[in-house]
């Protein structure tokens, strides 16, 4: 690829609009690793994963028109549809499991498949790993796996106000993390 | 409310990462609107996170950007023009087809251009055609404007060429200068009688009151006693008049007359009269 181009993101999102294949192109180009990395800490299995990040690809190229820039960036909007259909290929493949799952997420992720990724050594989920369990808990169950505040209470067996108040915690600690991170 | 408390509560996180609840998410994006500062916080950690996720970029197999173009083929926009205007983006070979339909879909893009070619040049054309237009009569304007200089110029310098010829002749030693005395009841009237010794040319600058009609104000020259027709004020040029040549005058006289002039003067209505 020569693609030397580079769109602001508005141009990027107005030239995706128009169904300009050269935006696309740029899209996948630019965006792809970065998104990747989001789908590959998620899914263990090489091949899941890269159908995953192919159906992030079409969602993003189908869903263009609801992106709201006034909501934010690009690429925010960008790495949560990474990060939901991660979680929905997770959910849907792994649905008997989900129980055990939830115990020991880290665990189950090195069950199946040819190429086993370490998916707690990748970007932010690292990061998450390396908090204290009170604050990792239940970020990594929202973040990465879905739940919501009360599933999560459920799960941990605390009040909601406490996972709150935890889930709160961890966010603060994971931006330092972010900043001071090499 | 405490806005840098409210930032530093981890919500604003929540919302970029997409773990807010929804009452969360509703409060960020309208307190958002209101506080730049809410705003800024949640650009800079989106920056952050975008920043963390290019740092941690994992290339995936380049398979995949194939597999998509192959899949969304006929979705793209086969649009030569913004191909061109943009770069020389790189068409893969899967994509590259020679269907009938292609060609067709060329054709249309084709005409398009064509059409959108035709009415930016009737845009420009009219465009141009009334900045023409504008100019032009702005032009018109300017070469009316500057005729009217002109003449009013020419009408100017003809008036000082005069009055300098005047000037000149007030100069001449030779030239008598006779104030005529307004008599009582007349005294709002004043003229002045300049009599050329050697040419005998007679001259009469007048300030009276405009006379009733059919009436005219007719100057006398006395001599030997007996007033002499002058002439009538009515051959006059810039405040002067020209009157008749005159010699061996005594004294001046203006008197109103019935129009066209007297041979003898009406006594009764004399205005002005002044001796040499």
């Amino acid at each position: 690829m020569s693609e030397k181009t580079t769109y602001s993101e508005d141009e990027l999102v107005l030239y995706l609009k128009q169904r300009q294949q050269s935006a696309f192109d740029y899209l996948y180009e630019h965006y792809a690793g970065a998104l990747y990395q989001m789908v590959v800490s998620m899914i263990p299995d090489k091949e899941t994963a890269k159908d995953v990040l192919q159906e992030v690809f079409i969602k993003i190229w189908n869903q263009v028109e609801t992106y709201d820039p006034s909501k934010g960036r690009l690429f925010t909007w960008m790495l949560n549809i990474s990060r939901n259909a991660s979680i929905d290929k997770l959910r849907n493949k792994n649905y008997k499991n989900q129980q055990k799952n939830l115990a020991l997420p880290e665990d189950v992720y090195k069950v199946g498949g040819n190429t086993i990724i370490n998916t707690d050594q990748i970007g932010l989920r690292k990061l998450v790993h390396t908090l204290k369990d009170e604050w990792k808990q239940p970020l990594e169950l929202t973040y990465f796996q879905g739940y919501t505040q009360e599933e999560i209470s459920k799960i941990l067996d605390l009040p909601v106000g406490t996972v709150k108040t935890r889930l709160r915690a961890a966010l603060k600690e994971l931006r330092k993390l972010m900043i001071t991170e090499k | 409310m405490n806005i840098e408390e409210y930032i530093e509560s981890g919500i604003i996180e929540s919302y970029v990462l997409g773990i807010a609840t929804p009452e969360e998410t509703a409060s960020v994006e309208s307190l958002s609107t209101q506080y730049p500062e809410i705003k800024k916080a949640i650009k800079d950690f989106e920056l952050q996170l975008e920043k963390n996720a290019f740092e941690h970029a994992v290339t995936p197999p380049k398979e995949i950007h194939d597999l998509l173009r192959v899949q969304l083929k006929d979705e793209f926009q086969q649009s030569t023009l913004a191909k061109e205007s943009k770069s020389k983006s790189a068409p893969t070979p899967t994509i590259q087809q020679k269907v009938p339909g292609k060609v067709f879909s060329l054709w249309k893009y084709a005409a398009v251009a064509s059409i959108i070619l035709l009415l930016s040049s009737v845009a420009l054309n009219y465009y141009f055609y009334s900045n023409y237009r504008d100019t032009k009569s702005n032009y018109d304007a300017l070469v009316l404007a500057n005729n009217t200089l002109q003449a009013n110029n020419n009408l100017y310098k003809a008036k000082f060429n005069s009055l300098q010829s005047k000037l000149k002749m007030l100069e001449d030693p030779d030239m008598r200068v006779i104030q005529l005395r307004a008599l009582p009841g007349k005294e709002s009237n004043t003229a002045t009688v300049f009599w050329d010794m050697k040419s005998s040319d007679v001259y009469l600058m007048p300030t009276l009151t405009a006379p009733p009609s059919g009436k005219e104000y007719q100057l006398w020259a006395i001599i030997d006693g007996k007033p002499v027709d002058a002439g009538m004020l009515q051959n006059c040029d810039d405040g002067m008049c020209k009157m008749k040549n005159m010699a061996g005058v005594q004294a001046f006289a203006i008197t109103l007359e019935n129009k066209g002039g007297s041979k003898t003067p009406d006594l009764n209505a004399m205005y002005l009269i002044g001796k040499v």
